[in-house]
């Protein structure tokens, strides 16, 4: 990998837009595909990679560029759409978009739902475009980090992501990681990778393991729906709808704020498996610690949901980086998309920008233009979408968990991710009965798997010298960030117990 | 079963907000306790001792569960949790919202479990969301109707076509 295969890159890059733009069909494409995805990040249960792989067997009988467009424009709408249920619903559309529900849905029910919205669509857009012009310039760069993390790097990701959730999702960070660790123990069961031990394998389905689907719907989306019907007279999301545009001014305001999640998202994105899911959450909380208003975060706080929303999304660049270069997927739609290529022949891999000139900018380039017409259709169908998810949580709220049955029937076919989802439902109802957070969890569930095979398979590597192991430059920084974070959360958790307690003892001071 | 903020506003409340800790704390800790035992009982495999069982993952995890939820379990105890498991239980059977959570889950049990696979998914979405509308009380008999034909029409005709997948 060398400067000058980038540099051919960007060269190529203004004629290869040129190209791109002037094909109607494919802008045509573009258009609805980000719609679709939207639609698709709208409804619980209906992800980006479903509705991805189900337009897989479709796409190879149009050319490469419209097939890859299509695929890349229902990922980004899924991303950007995926903010907005957690906003008006809780539930968040895409595992990504669990960081959004921590002020946006504080906001929503403030009435603010239109800024709320407004920021997220604002800080995924900037986000995405950012995102993915940081990859096009430092990918040689990144690509030379990436050859460095191993197997004991992506399982301390995997920590930093859960410790962070755990900390930052609810008032007590103990009770955020028991929520994570319950989740880990969940995503253990099933056969596991190394020696194909079925573990808490008491039936067939559960040697499978619990999909991932069911859980996602089961924990977020059916455990609201109890929350909020139990109640008699449920919660309304009033204020204003209406055409929701990006906001500049807005963007110009947390700009910093939003390069600074970017970078982090562009980092941690490129960690297989794990990246995706633990990036909202490392942007989320730098915002947090940076912030002047630090004591609104959780509360409804504007910053909250565009630092989550630009790391969400700038995780795509991140993740593009190992899909290209390496040919190992980063994340779920990634994967759909390396499928796509073999499918059109293009081969992913470090050869790729020579046997390919203009192919890493092209697909740079369909996510730009994915991400612009993403926000022009969110806008189009904006006041739509607000309107109806806006509907009393009486309507709402059942017709959601008819939705989530689908969803979760849709993973695999079987009835016992159905029932696996209303256990789950049941499971998460109890826990936020006593403010366990459950993002934790899902974060636990979806990286769990790839933590375990990855700790022992670093075991293994390193045997003969675990001290090597711990040593290695990017663990050792991990290392020490996992160990701080767990130190502050800790202190940070008892300052504000101890004035909670004092206030309470003291209720005139 | 009020979330806890409500509890927690008078010593009463106090102590019944401790008991509800104390419940689902313990609750993890058995949860954990199977966890470690399971995972003892996962065969031995490798050159590496413990290290590279298929159990080390969940044992450790396991272990950190049980010293997390302990952690809970005492800090319900101090605050007088155990005294108030009684109380708490009577005000769970009288209360309303926990009446109206059996009811929901009642109405989605009778969906998964009960209709979907025995009956056609249309003619179980359609029931489900009937019997849920009717107790939710979202608005006269022609508002009911008309909610039910659409939400039915949209999950169980119209998403399917679309994705062109089988329904259950």
């Amino acid at each position: 990998m060398d400067w000058s295969l980038v540099l051919q890159e960007w060269k190529l890059l203004p004629e290869v837009f040129m190209r791109l733009v002037s094909n109607p069909m494919l802008m045509l494409t573009l258009a609805l595909g980000g719609i679709t995805g939207m639609i698709a990040g709208m409804l619980p249960g209906i992800s980006a990679v479903m509705s991805m792989s189900l337009l897989l067997g479709f796409v190879f009988r149009v050319p490469a560029e419209i097939g890859m467009g299509l695929l890349i424009a229902i990922y980004v709408g899924a991303m950007a759409a995926g903010g907005v249920t957690a906003i008006m619903v809780n539930i968040p559309g895409t595992p990504a978009a669990a960081a959004t529900c921590m002020d946006g849905f504080p906001m929503a029910k403030q009435g603010r739902v239109k800024e709320a919205v407004e920021a997220s669509f604002s800080g995924s857009f900037v986000g995405e475009m950012l995102g993915e012009a940081v990859t096009l310039v430092l990918l040689p760069f990144i690509a030379l980090i990436a050859l460095k993390l191993g197997d004991w790097e992506i399982f301390l990701v995997a920590m930093v992501g859960i410790t962070l959730a755990g900390a930052l999702a609810g008032d007590n960070p103990l009770k955020g990681w028991i929520s994570a660790l319950i989740g880990l123990v969940i995503a253990m069961v099933g056969m596991e990778d190394i020696w194909a031990y079925p573990r808490f394998g008491y039936t067939t389905e559960l040697m499978r393991g619990f999909n991932f689907v069911p859980a996602l719907i089961g924990l977020f989306g059916l455990s609201e729906v109890f929350m909020v019907l139990k109640m008699k007279t449920p919660y309304q999301i009033l204020g204003e709808g209406g055409w929701v545009t990006i906001n500049v001014k807005l963007i110009w305001k947390h700009i910093i704020t939003i390069i600074r999640s970017v970078i982090v998202a562009v980092g941690i994105g490129i960690v297989p498996g794990v990246g995706e899911s633990a990036a909202c959450w490392l942007g989320y909380d730098l915002a947090r610690r940076r912030s002047k208003n630090k004591d609104n975060f959780g509360k409804g706080e504007v910053e909250g949901v565009i630092a989550a929303e630009a790391a969400n999304s700038a995780t795509s660049g991140g993740a593009l980086i190992p899909s290209l270069v390496f040919g190992i997927p980063g994340s779920g739609p990634t994967a759909l998309l390396i499928a796509a290529m073999f499918m059109y022949g293009i081969r992913p891999g470090p050869m790729l920008m020579l046997e390919r000139p203009g192919f890493v900018a092209e697909i740079v380039i369909l996510f730009w233009l994915s991400a612009i017409f993403t926000r022009i259709g969110a806008m189009l169908i904006s006041p739509t979408f607000i309107r109806i998810l806006s509907s009393p949580r009486e309507i709402l709220l059942p017709i959601a968990a008819a939705l989530g049955v689908l969803g979760a029937w849709a993973a695999g076919f079987t009835r016992f991710d159905i029932y696996s989802m209303l256990g789950f439902g049941i499971l998460g109802f109890f826990f936020r009965q006593k403010n366990y957070p459950l993002a934790p969890m899902v974060l636990g569930i979806l990286v769990g798997k790839f933590a375990d095979t990855s700790l022992r398979r670093a075991l293994l590597t390193y045997s003969e010298n675990l001290s090597q192991m711990l040593t290695r430059p990017f663990a050792v920084i991990l290392l020490i960030f996992l160990i701080f974070t767990i130190i502050s959360q800790i202190r940070t958790w008892r300052r504000k117990r101890r004035k909670s307690l004092e206030s309470t003892a003291n209720p005139e001071s | 079963m009020q979330s806890d903020r409500h509890k927690s506003a008078s010593p009463e409340g106090h102590g019944l907000d401790m008991a509800g800790e104390l419940l689902l704390g313990s609750f993890v800790s058995i949860f954990s306790l199977f966890v470690i035992v399971e995972s003892l009982r996962m065969p031995q495999r490798g050159h590496l001792g413990i290290l590279m069982n298929p159990g080390f993952v969940p044992l450790f995890t396991g272990i950190v569960l049980l010293l997390l939820s302990m952690v809970i379990n005492i800090r319900a105890l101090r605050g007088g949790g155990l005294q108030c498991v009684g109380s708490l239980l009577q005000s769970i059977r009288s209360e309303e919202e926990i009446r109206r959570f059996l009811w929901i889950l009642g109405f989605m049990t009778l969906y998964i479990v009960g209709l979907i696979g025995y009956v056609p998914f249309i003619a179980a979405t359609l029931i489900y969301h009937a019997l849920i509308f009717i107790y939710l009380k979202i608005g006269g008999p022609v508002k009911i109707v008309i909610y039910t034909l659409i939400a039915t029409a949209l999950v169980a005709v119209f998403l399917p076509r679309v994705f062109d997948m089988p329904v259950p």
